[in-house]
């Protein structure tokens, strides 16, 4: 993927490149979280401050982006990664996948 | 003709039967389109540069390739079983070129006419509404009871908690969408005499696409397996397209 900067916009293409990639890092830092709120290694305390945490952290993302005009900008960008991701991994819904693990399971029954 | 242009011969698509025909000026870019029988086959062609048909423009193409469609969708139309070749199919050198080749591949051709004789290929797509399954899987007990308890909470834990629901919500569609896959591909195959599972598409205005196959289906059992389809069509938060007929190009490739 190449990363588009218009001579004109350079300034907010960066701007957007650093707060999506702190949105990368905000979603990455919240499935970790999770994951320990559910294993039960976090206090209540500590889930409530987390929770407040990633809050104060969303609003002031959303804030930057309204202001610095980048929404779009951001959205492009995480979409772009997201298709390679995609791409690279499986898709979240992946029928190929679906449909061998169909006909071994039909192999197995005898159909 | 330029000296250095190499001779060849466009193949649209073969057809059982010794058959000579001229169809006309159907072909890509209006080239005349002709059988060369042999035996008890023919091959549907036009003659053409040795080298493929190739353009950045995308109009062209398109055109091209609708070009190809069509004269394939005509010799089915009026002979019957087909095997067509896929778009820029270019037999380098004369006739004899190709007619030769028919002699020495006969037998898997024949082969290949014999499992598509009296068969067509269709097309389908299901896709599921997130919408309507989003709202089926939030009326769960256990999603119920999360979002009773999240509304009690302080707000940082509250915040924590919807965010753990939505990764199960999103778990649960999943689920669903695998459950969906399951029912309508044992269906299918046993409706079917073959099935080729294609690339989903991309989620658009909140239809997500779980399934599209190609199927190949005996003519008389056509209207069966369409009846059966809309049986599918009438479940909540669910959709089909059913499209064709169409020559079994996803059958005939080696």
């Amino acid at each position: 993927m190449s990363i588009k900067i218009d001579e004109d916009n350079w300034r907010k293409a960066i701007l957007g490149l650093v707060i999506g990639l702190a949105e990368i890092i905000r979603d990455a830092i919240q499935i970790q979280g999770i994951k320990r709120m559910e294993k039960g290694s976090l206090t209540d305390e500590e889930v409530e401050r987390f929770g407040n945490a990633l809050m104060e952290l969303n609003d002031a993302i959303e804030q930057i982006k309204k202001e610095q005009d980048i929404v779009k900008v951001v959205k492009d960008l995480r979409d772009g990664l997201d298709n390679i991701v995609d791409d690279a991994v499986n898709k979240i819904v992946n029928p190929e996948k679906w449909a061998e693990e169909f006909e071994k399971q039909a192999k197995q029954a005898g159909i | 003709m330029k000296k250095t242009e190499h001779e060849g011969v466009y193949l649209y698509c073969i057809v059982e039967g010794d058959i000579t025909e001229d169809f006309g000026r159907i072909g890509i870019e209006k080239n005349r389109v002709y059988t060369l029988p042999f035996k008890d086959v023919s091959a549907v062609v036009h003659s053409s540069k040795a080298e493929p048909y190739n353009s950045k423009d995308e109009r062209i193409v398109k055109e091209w390739i609708l070009s190809h469609q069509n004269v394939v969708d005509k010799t089915m139309e009026k002979y019957g079983t087909v095997i067509p070749f896929s778009f820029d199919t270019i037999i380098r050198g004369k006739e004899k070129n190709l007619k030769d080749w028919l002699e020495t591949d006969y037998k898997n051709i024949k082969n290949k006419l014999r499992s598509v004789k009296g068969k067509k290929e269709y097309g389908i797509q299901i896709s599921i509404d997130e919408k309507i399954i989003t709202k089926e899987v939030e009326k769960k007990e256990e999603i119920r009871k999360l979002k009773e308890k999240i509304e009690k909470l302080p707000k940082g834990t509250a915040y924590m908690f919807t965010q753990q629901m939505k990764n199960r919500i999103k778990n649960e569609i999943e689920n669903k969408s695998k459950e969906l896959f399951d029912e309508f591909y044992t269906k299918i195959k046993k409706g079917s005499i073959d099935t080729r599972i294609e690339k989903n598409k991309d989620t658009q205005n909140e239809k997500r696409m779980i399934l599209n196959v190609s199927v190949l289906l005996k003519n008389e059992n056509i209207k069966a397996f369409g009846d059966d389809l809309e049986k599918i069509n009438k479940k909540e938060g669910v959709s089909i397209r059913f499209v064709g007929p169409f020559a079994p190009y996803s059958f005939v490739s080696n």
